[in-house]
Order: structure tokens, then sequence, then C-alpha cells
């Protein structure tokens, strides 16, 4: 009776232990066989994990080679929370340390996750404080930070990027590709203790940089263009400014500026009136600064010259039921002095005898009602209307500049035409684009220009705006050591209702410096000034503290010493430009 | 096979597993060592590129000036409308001078005597 039971006990346990192990043999042959793929994927990873190598966005430079942007590596901080479990202590003490709210952190801490971010790209001395604690399930990943040198310097058109480094404005926008370059990856071989050993590896593939990219800003030119207008923004309690410096001959933009202004560093700070490019988002009326292209054209069809004499009836000029003034009463007239002293009805005779077709055909060469094609993302196109909806007046307001939209960046290559002998050149900020080892991969074309006005008509033409700056309404324009010429523009806003405002206007003056060989176009608009608002009192006086120090740094002989030649020592050799 | 060729094989075999096995550690080493000296220069670049902006940034027009305004002395030339034109002094002849010094003299001593 024992032995039976003995037996039958024995084989019991015998059958258990065969079951178990069938068990386990299944099982182990389900793993091996149905799940295999999983677990491998999860040993790899553990194993051979993928690091991404991040590309080093491109820098930005002026043309003398200044960073305008650069990029440096930073920790952004996350928390592998499934490997936390003092949660509310680790909240709190990195609580401390970042300066957020530990429910913050500890909702982060809470979440059922291997990766959750906290703070990207944090300032070096907060992560190195962050690494001294030592805490379980805290770690970090290597980011670019984009960094601007300058702060607000040329803000609005180096642009920004957001926190993934995606260009959002200006440069940074309209060259991302560029500048981004290409991430790489390796898969590396780690050990028990999770150190990775870099020469293991299992594929690799190299980040390629971004481009360096040059632009045809100079640093010091932009420096006192931003000055100067920031001067005239508050002495004027102007709602808004723009100044743009140009090199008339090959369309470079030396320097561009706008007020408002922002900080680069922190762009968030800032509306998004402060971030708007006005010199290309803005449209206004240009008021007698039109009245060149009026001049322009009339000169070359040949319809007046110089010394005709037009009647500008003193001051008072009736036309289509409305009646046209002029700021002080003129009689007779030479079409040069009706320019200079920029009589409305001496330039609105003239332009009648141009007629509407003609007029509208200079208007499009000159490049107004189309985008310039600079560099920049957000250009608008600004209005001209064709002439077949032309009002009855149209011909009294648009060649005095009522009526027309156009932009800061307009004005300024109009007014290049006059300044290089006649041609229309698009103006642009790129200058080359470097690979990482400095060699230049890209440059900007040279672009031949479109011819607009013959020579000696652009010759003739900037010696009446010399003689307007000289002898007319642009004297705060006048430069002391050299002759410049520009022109002056004052305009009626528009209220919201579509009228003409009485009492908000926008002041301009565009010139270039020094005649006859302009080597500067400088565009400097100011809208809304008071309490005085004719751009000869506003805008001119700036047009002339950002021109004599700009040809001063450009190393422009003055004209006093014109006569005597100038001899540079080795070390004084001309900065090209 | 004799028993000295046999103990030679042995000691052969052993001697490339040995040999075999410490190529192996010291590739691993090299590996930590190499490690260590990526990061190392990883660190370095960091370090290099955060100096750049910072060499960039203290270099930026605004921040000279700034620093060049701090330690201005305001030393221009006053403008004409701040300036009291003194009229020129007359040219005294020595021998007045002299009378003029003896009285100062004389009159100095009798205030120290009243005194």
């Amino acid at each position: 009776m024992f032995q039976k039971s003995h037996g039958g006990g024995l084989r019991l346990l015998f059958s258990f232990f065969f079951l178990l192990y069938a068990l386990l043999g299944v099982r182990l042959l389900e793993r091996q066989l149905f799940q295999y793929g999983k677990f491998r994927r999860v040993a790899d990873s553990q194993h051979f994990p993928t690091l991404a190598l991040f590309a080093h966005r491109g820098e930005i430079l002026d043309r003398q080679g200044k960073p305008l942007a650069l990029a440096y590596p930073t920790d952004s901080l996350y928390l592998a929370s499934r490997e936390i479990s003092n949660k509310e202590e680790i909240s709190y003490r990195l609580s401390q340390t970042l300066n957020v709210s530990p429910q913050f952190l500890l909702e982060r801490a809470r979440r059922d996750k291997s990766f959750v971010w906290v703070k990207r790209k944090l300032p070096p001395e907060v992560s190195e404080e962050i690494k001294g604690l030592k805490l379980k399930g805290v770690d970090f990943r290597k980011e670019t930070k984009r960094v601007y040198p300058g702060g607000s310097l040329a803000s609005h058109l180096l642009g920004y990027v957001n926190i993934d480094n995606s260009g959002l404005e200006g440069v940074e926008r309209y060259y991302h590709r560029w500048l981004q370059g290409e991430d790489g990856f390796r898969q590396v071989l780690r050990d028990a203790r999770r150190r990775v050993l870099p020469s293991l590896e299992l594929k690799y593939r190299k980040p390629v940089d971004g481009l360096t990219l040059v632009l045809t800003i100079d640093e010091a030119i932009q420096h006192i263009a931003e000055r100067e207008l920031e001067k005239s923004y508050q002495k004027w309690s102007a709602k808004g400014a723009t100044i743009i410096v140009m090199d008339p001959v090959n369309g470079e933009i030396l320097a561009l500026a706008n007020r408002p202004t922002f900080d680069l560093n922190a762009p968030g700070a800032s509306t998004a009136s402060d971030r708007r490019n006005r010199a290309i988002t803005d449209l206004f009326d240009p008021g007698s600064v039109f009245k060149v292209i009026t001049a322009a054209c009339a000169l070359q069809e040949g319809v007046v010259k110089e010394g005709d004499k037009i009647f500008c009836e003193n001051g008072m000029y009736h036309i289509s039921n409305h009646v046209l003034h002029d700021v002080h009463p003129y009689g007779t007239l030479t079409f040069r002095e009706v320019i200079q002293k920029s009589s409305n009805i001496g330039t609105v005779k003239v332009a009648q005898k141009i007629g509407p077709e003609r007029l509208h055909k200079y208007i499009l060469a000159f490049g107004f009602g189309q985008k310039t094609g600079i560099d920049l993302p957000g250009e608008i196109s600004g209005m001209v209307r064709p002439p077949n909806k032309w009002s009855g007046t149209s011909i009294a307001t648009i060649p005095i500049g009522q009526g027309v939209s156009v932009t800061a960046m307009q004005l300024a290559c109009a007014m290049a035409v006059i300044a290089n002998g006649g041609n229309w050149v698009r103006p642009h900020l790129f200058k080359e684009a470097l690979n990482s080892d400095g060699g230049v991969v890209k440059s900007s074309p040279a672009e031949p220009g479109r011819p607009v006005l013959q020579q000696e008509v652009a010759e003739r033409l900037r010696e009446i705006l010399v003689g307007a700056v000289e002898e007319g309404t642009g004297k705060n324009a006048k430069l002391s050591g050299y002759r410049s010429g520009g022109k002056t523009g004052t305009s009626q806003k528009l209220d919201a209702n579509g009228h003409y405002s009485n009492s908000e206007h926008m002041a301009s003056f565009v010139g270039f410096a020094p005649s006859p060989n302009p080597r500067i176009v400088v565009a400097v608009i100011v809208d809304d000034p008071h309490p005085a608002y004719y751009g000869g009192v506003v805008a001119a006086p700036v047009f002339k503290e950002v021109a004599e120090r700009v040809l001063r740094y450009l190393e422009v002989p003055p004209e006093e010493e014109g006569n005597t030649q100038i001899v540079l020592g080795q070390d004084q050799k001309k900065r090209p430009l | 096979m004799t028993l000295p060729r046999t103990l030679l094989l042995i000691a052969l075999v052993t001697f490339s597993v040995l040999l075999y096995a410490h190529e192996q550690v010291s590739k691993v080493v090299l590996l930590y060592d190499i490690q260590r000296d990526q990061k190392e220069k990883g660190l370095l670049s960091d370090t290099h590129y955060l100096l750049k902006y910072q060499v960039s940034a203290l270099a930026s027009p605004s921040s000279l000036e700034a620093r060049l305004a701090k330690t201005d002395l305001h030393l221009d030339l006053p403008e004409d409308r701040k300036v009291i034109r003194l009229a020129m002094e007359e040219r005294v002849p020595l021998a007045k001078k002299k009378v003029l010094f003896d009285w100062i003299s004389a009159t100095k001593v009798a205030e120290a005597g009243s005194r």
C-alpha cells in the first residue's frame, strides 16, 4: 500500500516537472521563434543605440567677416520619468535651480514615459549646476542655440529661429536650407555601464554643417544707420522709421534698419509690430520724392529741358474741379527749380505734357508696383494703377506721389537708378556662402542692371537733385566735405476712413552721395513724426549724419581735399566695399 | 606525437590565445581612451563656440559704445553760448606792478599785526 502510494507520488512529481519543463520549452520556443524579432530589436536598442549627430547651423557674417549670428551647443534637460523613483524630491530640487514651479515638474515626472522635455537650451551655468546634483532619471541632450552678438543690431534683416532652429523671419528664413545643414547619426556599441565605445560603429553618417553666409551688410554702417535713426525716432516721437543704405552700382544693401525694433536673443518679448520689416512690408504714398520719377520721364522723353520756364500759377491751380496748391506760391520757375523747390503745380503741368501712358511706363520701369526681388521674405509689391483706371485727378496726384503706394526699398532702388547712371539693379543681401573649411561654395552672381535712363539724363537729374539739397528743400541734407543730392518728401497718411489725414504724415528723404560719383544711396522714412513733419526737417538730417559718417568710414576723400592727392600709407589701404 | 611536441603545441596554442585575449583587452581599453578624448574634444569645442559668441558680443559696436560712454569725460569744447568772454587784462608796467605788490604786502602785514 505504502509502495504503491510512494510510486504514485513519484509519478506525480515527475509529471509535474515534465509539464513545467514542457511549458518552459514551449515558452522558450515562442520567444525564440515567434518573438525573436521583437526581443532582438529591444536588445539592439540597448546595446547598439543610434545617436543623432546634430549639424551646426551656419553662421551669418557681415561683409568684413564679423559675426552677426552664431550658434553654440547647449544642454537641453529631459526626464526619463520611468526611471525616477523619488519624483517629488527630484521635482523640488530641480525647481530650485530651474526657477519653475515644482508642480510643473512633478506633472512631467509622473508621466509614464522614458523621455519628457523639461527645459531646452539651458544656460551653461544652470546645466552644470544640475549635472552636479547627479539625479537619477534626469539627463541632457545636446542642442545648438542660435545667438546674435549684436542683440538688436540688424534684427529685421537677420530674422530669428524657433526652438528647433527653423528660420522664421529675415535671412534666417530665406536661407534656412543653406544654413541648417544636414544632421547625421551613428550606431554604436554600448557596454553594461551604458558607456559608448565610439570606434565600434556599425553605421555612421557624418553631419554636414550649414553653410556660413556672408552678407553685404557692414556692421559699422549698420550701427551708424541704426544710431541716427533711433535719435530721430525718439526726437520726433514717431510711430516708426526706416533707413536703407545701398550701394547704387551693384544693389548691395549696406545697412537696413527699422524702428521700433527688438532683441534677436529674446524675440518673444517683442510685439509683431516691433518685428515687422517696414522697409519691405509697409506701403505709403511717397509724396514729393516721386517728383524725381516724373522729372526723369520728362527729361528722357524730351518733354522739357532743365531751363524751360513753367508758370506755377502763384500757388493755386484748378484741375478737374479741384484746386492744387503749392506750399509756397511761385510764379515762373525753370524746370530745374520746379524740382528743387518741389513745386506741385510745376510738376503736374509737366506731367500733363507727358501724359498718363508714358508716365505709367516709367513708374513701372523704376520698379514701382512690383517686388524688388530682395532676398528677404514677406516683400510686397506696392500699388500702381494702370492708366485706364486713373481718375480725372490722377494726373494731378500721381506725379507728385499721391495715389501710388510704394515701399522704402522701392524708393531706394529708384534713386539708385539716378545715382548709378540709369540702370535699375536688384537689391540683395547675399554676398557669398562658405563651407566649414572656409571655401566659397556660392557667390552672388553679378547681375547686369536693367537700363531705365540714358546716362546723360541720369547725370542731369543728379545735378538737379544736388541743387535740391544745396538750394532747395533738402538743405538739411547738405554734407560737410561732400556734395550730395536727393529729394525730400512729405505725404499725408490715409486715415481709417480712407481719407488723407491732416494730422498724420510720412516724412522722407532719399538721396545719394558723393556727387558726381555716388557711392551710397540712403533712404530715410519717418512715420508720423511730431511736432515737425516735413521730410526736409525730419528725414534730411538723418541722411546727412549717416552719409557723412559712412563716407568717412568708406575712406571717400572729402571734396575740399579732392584737388590734392591723398596718399594712403601701407597700413591704411582702402577697405574694399 | 611525442610528449615534447605535444607540450610545445599546447604552449603555442596557449600563447596564441593569451596574445589574442591581450589584444582584445587592449583594444577595448583603447576604445575607452578614445571615448574620453572625444568627450574632452567635444567639451573644448563647446567652450570654443561659447567664447566665440562672448567675444563677438563684447566687440559688437553697441557694446563698445556703451563701454566708451561709461568712461567718457565729456571733454568737448564748450558751445559759444556757454562761454563768458572776459576782456583782456591791460598790461601793467613793471614799476606800477611793484608799487601794487608793495601795497598788498604792507596791507597783509598790517592785518597780521592787528590780529
